[in-house]
């Protein structure tokens, strides 16, 4: 297992190195670099060499590159220059609420994914298994922007049940837990509706597999209680690749909130991204890029390190 | 983006032991099981009466899509508007055929250019394996750890695309999940003995590849095909949702919900049903035959961020 975890963060670095390098490349292809960006109208070539001295981009690419990683390595993910602000420092503030949403997504829709796909292995191919499957069917193709309307046009515009956007946070309103829990029910409703679907699917399959093996028919020849069989032996053992796959999603999850947090203006890091993109304030661009990167493959890294130790079964190979 | 399902072969080594010139019959075979599956069924007709409703439905209605007719502005759904009419009075049901031509083209168009990059890097990697694998592999990785609509935002941004270097870039951003699959197969398939005999024989690199593995691979090209076509759509229809995607004024329907966006709360529910609808209807229809054709290839459910 030790073996197995050096191996995969031996894996992970050069992953890490090639984030960095991609938001680096991205950061040269930008048609007229940053300077002309920053300079807008006023652009004149004195400026804009100024500028690129400034920023240190009349250096060779490999001394840039290094610069780059230099900076990243002491949190400096450069300068907006639309909010004049650490890009570091408004990535900070919006990540939380971004975090909580993609926190709360995984957690409610394993949940409810595991539910699921238990029933549905045990009613396999009976109505509760074939209505099951159709709903699922139909939030997996569900495009996650009209999903969000939807829900807005039922609970907010018709029974005004919960608001449709923003957050309580306007300093005369005095925010409490319950007025922000308020404005994240829906946004945290639509993604974990979208994140279910891919789950259960696979849950209810790993399941079924499950069943049908040998040590099962142990248990219940064994004389053990139908539920135990099916929580302790099945289910835990159906459960296992789920958290590998948990590590996987965290990109997909990540773009279902930047189109979440646009429709219901939900101020977190999709959001900050969305508007960066409409500025071209490129600093915050790449480094929200990075970020999502870097935060990706440590969270696999953590993902795999887990199964290996609930898995004893599990030794690193060369696939 | 939605959590994406992918496949995989379930018995590698076992299924694949065919022979290469036995591999039509194979395919055949399985298209035939595939034929049978009425989740394949009711998907392929969905989709024909879709294709039908976009590109021949205009011909059998003549109305402009971007007829503007102030006296019928956000008509709710009536016999004279189907689908009702948006802030502009512009019939929906006119607009809602004309959008899903751009939106199926264009969904097709980028599913078969990612699709392409895919297979050839897959091929490449699998079969030539060594450090060049390792190289690459680690590049997917790279890709696979970065949000794709993230990147693709970031592209927008920087270069403000038109339609084919739209269709360039989500290629370029999403086919790393199809050359992950197919490299896996070609791991197994190269090991088979007709391979070995093909390359004493002397046969190209080329010719190996695309006579004796490919073929063998089919089934794998064709599931991830028909779900990179169901992504693509739903890509394309979020990104005009976002206003990055297909340029004004021809309608898609990614951009209809986004322009209904300032006007359903004033409870004009039918504005964002229809084009919404189709998306889903389209996605739905595409994720069945692909969930068919992965049962007649038998093949198993792997899942996979994006």
């Amino acid at each position: 297992m030790v073996h197995y975890v050096i191996h995969r963060i031996l894996q992970a670095i050069p992953t890490m190195f090639g984030i960095t390098a991609l938001s680096f490349l991205l950061m040269h292809i930008i048609p007229g670099g940053p300077a002309v960006v920053m300079l807008g109208d006023k652009a004149t070539p004195q400026l804009i060499a100024q500028i690129n001295r400034s920023l240190g981009l009349d250096k060779p690419l490999y001394v840039q590159y290094a610069i780059w990683l230099w900076h990243l390595l002491h949190g400096n993910f450069g300068y907006s220059y639309t909010y004049h602000q650490n890009v570091i420092s408004l990535i900070v503030e919006n990540l939380p609420r971004t975090l909580i949403l993609v926190v709360v997504a995984i957690t409610l829709s394993h949940i409810v994914a595991i539910g699921l796909g238990v029933i549905q292995a045990i009613r396999r191919e009976k109505i509760v298994d074939n209505l099951i499957t159709i709903v699922v069917y139909f939030l997996y193709s569900m495009p996650t922007f009209w999903l969000g309307m939807i829900l807005i046009s039922i609970f907010s515009i018709n029974l005004h049940w919960l608001p449709s956007g923003g957050v309580a946070n306007s300093p005369e309103q005095n925010p409490t837990l319950l007025s922000e829990l308020d404005h994240i029910v829906l946004p945290g409703v639509v993604l974990i509706l979208v994140t279910i679907p891919g789950w259960s699917r696979y849950l209810r399959s790993s399941m079924i597999e499950t069943l049908i093996q040998d040590y099962i028919r142990t248990a219940h020849a064994k004389g053990l209680k139908r539920s135990q069989v099916l929580l302790k032996h099945a289910l835990r053992n159906s459960l296992l690749p789920l958290v590998t796959l948990a590590g996987m999603s965290v990109p997909s999850l990540f773009s279902g909130a930047l189109i979440i947090e646009m429709i219901f203006n939900y101020p977190g890091m999709g959001l900050l991204f969305w508007n960066a993109a409409q500025n071209r304030d490129y600093p915050i661009l790449l480094g929200i890029v990075t970020l999502v990167g870097v935060m990706t493959i440590v969270g696999n890294l953590l993902a795999d390190c887990v199964y290996s130790v609930l898995d004893p079964r599990i030794k690193y190979s060369h696939q | 983006m939605n959590t994406q399902l992918r496949t995989q072969r379930k018995d590698g080594i076992v299924n694949l032991a065919i022979p290469a010139s036995s591999s039509a019959g194979w395919f055949r075979l399985a298209l035939r099981r595939y034929a049978q599956s009425s989740l394949g069924r009711v998907g392929a007709c969905l989709l024909v009466v879709l294709v039908l409703f976009c590109f021949l439905g205009p011909v059998l209605d003549p109305a402009s899509p971007n007829q503007i007719n102030l006296i019928a502005i956000l008509h709710p759904p009536t016999w004279a508007f189907p689908f009702g009419t948006d802030e502009l009075g512009r019939d929906l049901l006119i607009r809602t055929m004309i959008g899903g031509q751009a939106s199926l083209e264009v969904g097709f168009a980028a599913a078969i250019a990612s699709m392409a990059v895919g297979i050839f890097y897959g091929l490449v990697s699998g079969y030539f394996g060594g450090w060049l694998d390792h190289l690459m592999m680690r590049i997917v990785d790279v890709l696979r750890a970065v949000p794709t609509l993230f990147l693709l935002v970031f592209f927008d941004s920087a270069f403000r695309p038109n339609v084919g270097l739209l269709i360039f870039l989500i290629a370029i951003t999403s086919w790393h999940g199809v050359s992950r699959l197919v490299r896996a197969d070609v791991l197994a398939v190269r090991q088979m003995l007709y391979v070995d005999a093909a390359k004493i024989s002397g046969a190209s690199h080329f010719r190996i590849l695309v006579r004796h593995i490919l073929p063998n691979i089919m089934g794998t090209v064709l599931v991830s095909s028909t779900f990179m076509v169901g992504d693509a759509v739903l890509l394309i229809a979020s990104l005009s949702f976002l206003g990055l995607g297909l340029p004004p004024p021809a309608p898609n329907w990614g951009s209809m919900l986004s322009d209904s966006m300032s006007y359903f709360s004033q409870n004009c529910w039918w504005l964002i049903y229809a084009p919404g609808a189709a998306i889903l209807t389209t996605v739905l229809a595409i994720n069945f035959i692909g969930d068919a054709l992965r049962t007649a290839f038998d093949m198993r459910l792997e899942q996979e961020g994006d």
